[in-house]
C-alpha cells in the first residue's frame, strides 16, 4: 500500500505510462525527485492531479488534452519527471530505445494516433468540468 | 607585489589559445579563472556504449538524470535545457556572480574549468575572404592561424561539397567519423539531387569537427560509444580544458581558479587586476605587465565597462539567431539502430544565396538519440503514453535541424551595466534585444527555404523550435574593432583602444558575425592577438 502521496502518484503514472506496476525503484526515485525538485501548482493543477489521482482512468484522456493546448500544467510536469526516471530503468530501456517494426506496424500506428485523437477530445471535455 | 608579464582571463577556448602561444614562445603566464570542476559524474559513468548502459547499467540515472534530477528540464524552453548533468558545471554560480537580466535575451555563460568549451558542438569552420573582411579580421594572418589551430586541436572532416564552408584550404584533416544511417540516407539523396540544391544556393556536406578519428598525441579516436553529451574518455573531443590541463605541466604557466575578475586599473605602465575570489568572496588584486582577456565576451564587457566606469554606456551587441526544427525521414521509421553511433553534428547544409559566402546560413543535422527521449516527449501535443510510442517507432527517422543565421549590427540590441545591491559584483548586466522586422523577415524567408530544401532530400520538417535570443551562445560585437582610437572599440591589434596594456582575445571586436560555427576563428584570433603582443 502506497504510505506517501507521493508514492501514490508514482505508482498511478508508473501504471498509465508502462501499463505495468512500475519498480520501487523508479517509485523511490520519483520521490526523491518531488522532494528535490517540488513542482509548483496552481489550484487548478491541485484539482486536476487529484482528479487523475483518484480516476487514474481518466489519466490518459487528461494527459492528451493537457498535452495538446501547450498550456504550463503541473500534471504534465510531474509525469515528465516520472518518464524521464522510467527511461533510465534498465527493465524499461526496450520502451524507449527503437525497435525493429514489421510493415504493418504502420498500420497499428494509425490506429493507435486515432485512439489518441478520441482520448484527446474526451479529455477536453473532461477538463471542462474539473 | 608580485608582477607578471601576462596574465590571461578565462579558461575558455580562447584562453587556452592565447595562454598556449604565450607559453610557448616561453613567456610567463598566469591565468585567472573561475574553474568550477564537474567529475562527479564522467567518474561515474561506465565506458560501455549507450544501448548497453541504458539496458545493463541500474544506477544509469545518476549521470542520466543527475542526482538532483537537474536534467530533468522544468518550464518553458530556455538556454541551457539541454546541458546533461556531466556539463551542468559549466553554468555553475554563473547565476549569481554573472548577473544578467533581460525581457528578451537569455545567454548562456560559464565560471566552468575550460568554459563554455567544455559543451562545444566542436564545429569548426573558416570563414570566407568576404566573412573575415565584415567581421574585421585580417585575412591573410587569419589563414594561417587557422592551420596553427587545427594542427593543435584536431580536426576531422569531408573532401565534399561542404569543404569550402568548413575546413576549406585547411591540411592535415582527418577522415570524418561514420555517418548514421539516417544522415547516410540524405547524404546519398543529395548525391542525386545536388544539381537543382546547388542552383538554390544549397551545399551539403560533412561537418568539420574538432573530433578525432586517428590518434593525435596522447588522445584517441572517437570509440563511437554514443556518450559523447555525458563524457570525455579518450578525449578524442577537443575541450579547451585539454590544453590548459597540458599547459599546467609547464613552469612558466600558474592557475588559479575561484578567481572572477571584475576589473582592472592601469598603472605606471603595468596593469593592476581586480578579482573576487568565488569561495571567499573576498576582493584579490593581481599584478601584471600585459592583461588578456578572454572570458567571454559578456565578461568582458562587464569589465571593460567597469575599468572605465562607464556603467551607463551602451554596448552593441550580436548574437547569431537560432531556432530548431525536427524533421523527419519516414523512410527510416521503425528501425533499429546500430549501437556504435556517435551523437555530434552529422551533416552541415549551408545556404549561400548568392554564391559569395558573404551571407550564409548554416544548419547542423543531428540525430537523436543520446539526450534521452523525454526530453522530445514533452514537446508532441499528445499523452505522455501515446507520444512514448509514437516516437519509438518514429525517432530512427528523426533528425534535428538547427539552423544558424548571420548576424550584423542593426535592430536594438545593446547591453549596458545597472547597479545591483545584492550582486556579489555591486552590479548587473542588462540586455535589450530586438530584431527588427527586415531581419525577422529574413530568418523566417529563409527557414522555409531550409525547410523546402530539406523536403527535396527527404526530410519532412515537423515544427519550429524558437529556444530564444541568445541560445546560439555564439556572442561577439560589444567592442567592435576600429583603428582609429575610439573608445569602447578594440585595435586591430587586439588592444582595447584607450588602454596601453590591455587585449582582448575574444570575440567582442567582431563586426559581423557569420553563422559558421565561430570557436575556430574565435581560436585563431585568440592566437594571432598572443603574437602580436608578444612581437611588441
Amino acid at each position: 500500500m502506497s504510505s506517501s502521496p507521493f508514492e501514490k502518484e508514482a505508482a498511478v503514472f508508473g501504471r498509465y505510462l508502462l501499463r505495468d506496476e512500475p519498480n520501487a525503484q523508479s517509485v523511490q526515485l520519483y520521490v526523491s525527485a518531488m522532494q528535490i525538485r517540488p513542482v509548483n501548482c496552481t489550484m487548478r493543477d491541485e484539482k486536476i492531479i487529484r482528479f487523475a489521482l483518484q480516476n487514474s482512468g481518466c489519466l490518459a484522456m487528461i494527459d492528451g488534452a493537457l498535452a495538446f493546448s501547450k498550456r504550463p500544467s503541473a500534471l504534465r510536469e510531474k509525469m515528465l519527471v516520472m518518464t524521464a526516471i522510467l527511461e533510465t530503468q534498465p527493465a524499461y530501456a526496450n520502451l524507449f530505445l527503437p525497435q525493429q517494426r514489421a510493415a504493418g506496424y504502420r498500420i497499428l500506428m494509425g490506429f493507435r494516433l486515432c485512439g489518441a485523437a478520441f482520448r484527446l477530445l474526451a479529455g477536453k471535455m473532461l477538463l471542462v468540468f474539473i | 607585489m608580485e608582477l607578471h608579464d601576462f596574465i590571461v582571463v578565462g579558461s575558455g577556448c580562447t584562453g587556452a589559445m592565447a595562454a598556449q602561444t604565450l607559453v610557448e614562445s616561453g613567456a610567463r603566464v598566469l591565468m585567472l579563472d573561475g574553474g568550477k570542476r564537474g567529475g562527479v559524474y564522467q567518474s561515474i559513468t561506465p565506458s560501455k556504449n549507450f544501448p548497453a548502459i541504458r539496458r545493463e547499467e541500474q544506477d544509469q540515472h545518476r549521470y542520466l538524470l543527475g542526482d538532483k534530477f537537474e536534467s530533468i528540464p522544468a518550464g518553458k524552453v530556455s538556454t541551457g535545457e539541454q546541458l546533461t548533468p556531466a556539463r551542468r558545471f559549466m553554468i555553475e554560480a554563473a547565476d549569481h556572480f554573472l548577473r544578467h537580466r533581460s525581457d528578451t535575451f537569455f545567454p548562456m555563460e560559464s565560471l566552468g574549468y575550460g568554459g563554455l568549451g567544455a559543451g562545444w558542438g566542436l564545429g569548426c569552420c573558416v570563414f570566407s575572404e568576404n566573412e573575415l573582411k565584415k567581421a574585421g579580421l585580417p585575412v591573410a594572418e587569419m589563414q594561417s592561424a587557422y592551420q596553427l589551430v587545427s594542427d593543435r586541436i584536431g580536426i576531422s572532416g569531408s573532401s565534399d561539397d561542404a569543404q569550402a564552408f568548413t575546413f576549406a584550404h585547411l591540411e592535415g584533416i582527418q577522415p570524418a567519423p561514420r555517418l548514421h544511417p539516417t544522415a547516410e540516407k540524405i547524404y546519398s539523396r543529395y548525391a542525386a539531387k545536388k544539381t537543382a540544391l546547388k542552383k538554390n544556393g544549397f551545399h551539403l556536406g560533412r561537418p568539420a569537427l574538432a573530433l578525432l578519428t586517428q590518434e593525435k598525441d596522447h588522445r584517441k579516436p572517437l570509440d563511437y560509444r554514443d556518450m559523447e553529451f555525458y563524457d570525455d574518455k579518450g578525449l578524442s573531443a577537443w575541450r579547451a580544458w585539454i590544453t590548459v590541463d597540458e599547459l599546467q605541466k609547464k613552469n612558466n604557466f600558474m592557475y588559479r581558479g575561484s578567481t572572477l575578475v571584475t576589473a582592472f586599473h592601469e598603472e605606471n605602465g603595468s596593469v593592476r587586476v581586480e578579482s573576487l575570489n568565488l569561495d571567499t568572496q573576498e576582493k584579490e588584486t593581481f599584478h601584471c605587465r600585459k592583461l588578456v582577456l578572454s572570458p567571454g565576451v559578456l565578461s568582458t564587457a562587464r569589465i571593460v565597462l567597469r575599468s572605465m566606469d562607464e556603467n551607463n554606456h551602451r554596448l552593441p551587441l550580436l548574437c547569431n539567431p537560432y531556432n530548431y526544427t525536427p524533421c523527419l525521414v519516414l523512410s527510416e521509421t521503425g528501425k533499429s539502430l546500430p549501437d556504435a553511433l556517435t551523437g555530434m553534428a552529422q551533416l552541415s547544409l549551408f545556404h549561400d544565396a548568392d554564391g559569395t559566402q558573404t551571407d550564409v546560413a548554416m544548419a547542423s543535422l543531428y540525430n537523436y538519440r543520446s539526450l534521452l527521449m523525454f526530453r522530445l516527449l514533452k514537446e508532441v501535443p499528445l499523452g505522455f503514453r501515446d507520444a512514448r510510442m509514437l516516437m519509438n517507432y518514429l525517432l530512427p527517422g528523426i533528425v534535428i535541424m538547427g539552423i544558424h543565421h548571420p548576424e550584423s549590427a542593426g535592430g536594438e540590441k545593446f547591453l549596458h551595466l545597472e547597479a545591483d545591491s545584492s550582486s556579489p559584483t555591486g552590479d548587473l548586466l542588462r540586455t535589450v534585444y530586438k530584431l527588427n522586422e527586415t531581419e525577422s523577415a529574413k530568418i523566417t524567408a529563409r527557414e522555409k527555404l531550409y525547410a523546402k530544401a530539406m523536403r527535396k532530400l527527404g526530410a519532412w520538417a515537423l515544427k519550429r523550435v524558437s529556444p530564444g535570443h541568445g541560445s546560439s551562445i555564439h556572442y561577439a560585437g560589444t567592442l567592435p574593432f576600429d583603428d582609429n582610437g575610439k573608445p569602447f572599440s578594440i585595435h586591430p591589434s587586439g588592444r582595447l583602444n584607450g588602454t596601453e596594456n590591455v587585449f582582448i582575445a575574444d570575440g567582442s571586436g567582431f563586426r559581423f558575425l557569420p553563422a559558421k560555427g565561430l570557436t575556430l576563428s574565435l581560436m585563431a584570433n585568440a592566437h594571432l592577438v598572443a603574437e602580436k603582443l608578444l612581437k611588441k
